[in-house]
């Protein structure tokens, strides 16, 4: 009889303590728990731009995780949705975008697709986004994005239209804050050849055009290392201020050229491409002290506590350095999931109205509004280069409100 | 004020020069390898990148040697790396019916060797600080150390290269293979073993291109994607298989490159060297020295 009753109390013990098990974990999960959401990431996992592929991936992956952690995302239907990032590599091809898209939206179910890295993939998607009714977020800056006016396409990054003018405003000041005065300035634009310099160029001769500044204007291969006579005829032109837009490997070829052919203390504003770690790590430092440039982020950055938070964050999780491309794909994730929570429905067509309504969204590259031309973001920081540390020094914000967003549209 | 006023012609020409070196150094690896098995090594790209990485990410970066150490180590690694790939690949691939399926073959073995180089050492570009980045100032014409350095070098190198074909018996031997390997199996010489010692020479070459691009271009997977094309237009246009027409290829591009764009706009510069290969392919096939028909 004892022993009857020693097996009907752990019988009991057994069965209590696998119902507590059930109600405060699976079971719990299960009712309150939806089906995952998943979002489809297409970037250069393989390739030449393999590294900030690594950064889009690391960025976004940890905006998830935060999300996941917390226990997902609440949706009308009153449950927690976790999201699921599924990764396709498109090797910054643009036939290769559009295959990885369509496998992720129509195989693997994604509601909103990150990426493409580049700013003609993200043109060539046009039709594609518009016919899968999908939305993408990315960092494509090339103002020729604007004039798709494709409801599915949101870039959210200040667009090369607005950082042109900025650096060319920046280029200028700069140069009479120097000598007193605009006299005798001519200013070098050195852009790559590809969508990203042809582009920045023509915003930079268009803002010298409109202001009566003297400028010269000449564009390289961007497959090209050495570029010095490119800079002995920018020399022979008389410049002595630049702006440039290019990649990486353009910015170390222009810092490399224009050192080593005795150009020392100059007025040089760049694209954000100078600001990126792995930029910087190809240089010396004496090649691009005192530079500047427009960057969306910089992991030095102590001023913006929501940029100090992401880079304790990254640092916990990873141990490669964080940058600007993994800064912006950490806020696309996470505008996406905002998108989500506004629309209260993982619904591919609602998150798209739902991105168009954002105004006013915090992010660490920025304030969020929405506008007509699918731009995200009018603002930047202006980041000095000393002892090849980006050191954000000034932000510049072309808006301030949801309605100044319009004022702007004669930029893009 | 005229353009050409503020240029200083002593800089572009000692860059034409140093930029022409690693061209004509690229299409004289490109030239050993043909003469010795009849195949355009597509692979020679990756060849460099890899001598780079290894130079640069593990002798300099991982294992901090001293360069001259660093140096050494690399250029044994790339012409033991050289061996291997005569004898498990070029080799066998010489064998096949279609010459063609043989290129294909060294174009795939690139794309692996690149992934290879990016699985192993990462994805982002790095370079070796402080490793020929200072400059010589001679008046107002600030000279690149790296530049100079490449001019020495391409010269020593040139010049032990023909050495090796005049006075040594395993280069006399590679000129017959390269001539007739039918002939030179008759004549007792292990066309294999022969074939093997060339790009094993070709690889040292391509380290040694590796190690000198490094300061040039950083290290990145596509370090010299522009630099092998051009190394190619240097072989053609030089006449390709012949070891002179390598090198004055590749001087001549590099002086019509960096001289053409003073006169039209820059972003010609590549196209330039295209161009002119287009020019001797429809008027000079052959090249400037015609290779002699064994």
């Amino acid at each position: 009889m004892k022993k009857f009753l020693l097996m009907l109390l752990a019988a009991m013990m057994i069965f209590t303590l696998t119902a507590c098990n059930k109600g405060g974990g699976e079971g719990g999960g299960d009712a309150t728990e939806g089906d995952p959401i998943v979002f489809g990431l297409t970037t250069t996992v393989t390739g030449d731009q393999a590294a900030g592929g690594e950064q889009a991936t690391n960025g976004a992956t940890l905006a998830i995780n935060e999300v996941n952690e917390a226990g997902g995302l609440l949706l009308s239907d009153g449950l927690y949705h976790k999201i699921v990032l599924k990764i396709e590599d498109d090797q910054g091809d643009k036939a290769m975008c559009d295959t990885t898209v369509r496998r992720l939206v129509e195989q693997e179910g994604a509601v909103v697709i990150l990426g493409p890295y580049f700013s003609g993939q993200t043109i060539a998607l046009d039709e594609t986004m518009r016919e899968l009714g999908v939305a993408l977020i990315n960092s494509a800056t090339n103002v020729g994005i604007d004039d798709l006016k494709n409801p599915y396409l949101w870039h959210n990054r200040c667009d090369d239209g607005l950082n042109g003018v900025i650096l060319g405003k920046a280029v200028v000041d700069e140069y009479v804050a120097r000598n007193g005065s605009a006299d005798g300035l001519k200013v070098g634009v050195i852009c790559g050849n590809d969508d990203t310099g042809t582009g920045a160029a023509q915003v930079y001769e268009n803002y010298f055009t409109e202001h009566g500044v003297d400028f010269y204007r000449d564009e390289h291969d961007t497959t090209v290392d050495d570029l010095t006579a490119y800079i002995q005829k920018a020399i022979a032109a008389g410049c002595n201020a630049w702006v440039s837009s290019c990649h990486d490997k353009g910015a170390v070829a222009i810092a490399k050229a224009m050192y080593e052919q005795g150009l020392r203390d100059q007025i040089v504003f760049m694209n954000p491409i100078l600001a990126q770690t792995n930029v910087l790590e190809m240089m010396e430092p004496e090649w691009v002290e005192g530079w500047a440039c427009v960057a969306d982020y910089s992991a030095s950055d102590k001023s913006n506590p929501l940029a100090v938070e992401f880079t304790k964050k990254w640092n916990e999780a990873y141990t490669v350095t964080p940058d600007v491309q993994g800064a912006l794909y950490y806020c696309h994730a996470k505008l996406a999931m905002k998108a989500i929570e506004d629309a209260g429905s993982a619904d591919p067509q609602a998150i798209a109205e739902a991105i168009g309504k954002i105004s006013g969204y915090e992010s660490i590259i920025g304030t969020v509004y929405a506008d007509e031309y699918t731009n995200l973001i009018y603002g930047i920081g202006i980041t000095y280069i000393r002892n090849l540390v980006p050191t954000m020094e000034a932000s510049v914000s072309m808006v301030s409100s949801q309605e100044e967003v319009k004022d702007v549209a004669k930029y893009h | 004020m005229s353009v050409f006023e503020g240029v200083n012609w002593l800089q572009l020409l000692v860059t034409a020069i140093a930029m022409g070196c690693i061209y004509s150094l690229i299409a004289t690896e490109y030239t050993l390898i043909y003469n010795a098995t009849g195949l355009v090594n597509f692979a020679h790209e990756s060849f460099i990148v890899l001598g780079a990485y290894i130079f640069a990410g593990t002798f300099e970066r991982a294992l901090q040697f001293p360069h001259w150490l660093a140096i050494l180590l690399t250029l044994v690694s790339m012409a033991c790396f050289g061996v291997l790939v005569a004898s498990t690949i070029l080799n066998p691939l010489r064998n096949l019916q279609f010459v063609t399926y043989a290129m294909f073959g060294t174009m795939m073995l690139s794309r692996i060797i690149i992934e290879i180089c990016r699985l192993s050492w990462g994805s982002l570009p790095f370079t070796v600080k402080g490793f020929l980045r200072e400059s010589i100032n001679i008046g107002s014409t600030v000279l690149s150390e790296s530049y100079i350095y490449i001019i020495i070098i391409s010269v020593i190198v040139i010049a032990l290269l023909q050495a090796f074909f005049k006075f040594t018996k395993a280069g006399k031997a590679m000129i017959c293979v390269s001539q007739n390997k039918d002939a030179a199996a008759l004549m007792g010489i292990n066309v294999s073993a022969s074939i093997n010692l060339t790009v094993a020479i070709s690889a040292v070459i391509c380290g040694i291109v590796g190690i000198l691009c490094a300061p040039l271009y950083n290290v990145s997977s596509n370090m010299v994607t522009s630099a092998a094309t051009k190394g190619f237009c240097a072989g053609v246009i030089g006449g390709f298989g012949s070891y002179p027409g390598a090198i004055i290829g590749g001087i001549l591009i590099g002086l019509i490159e960096q001289f053409g764009i003073i006169f039209i706009p820059s972003v010609w510069k590549d196209a330039l060297s295209f161009g002119l290969m287009i020019i001797f392919l429809l008027i000079r096939p052959g090249g400037i020295i015609k290779r002699k028909k064994a």
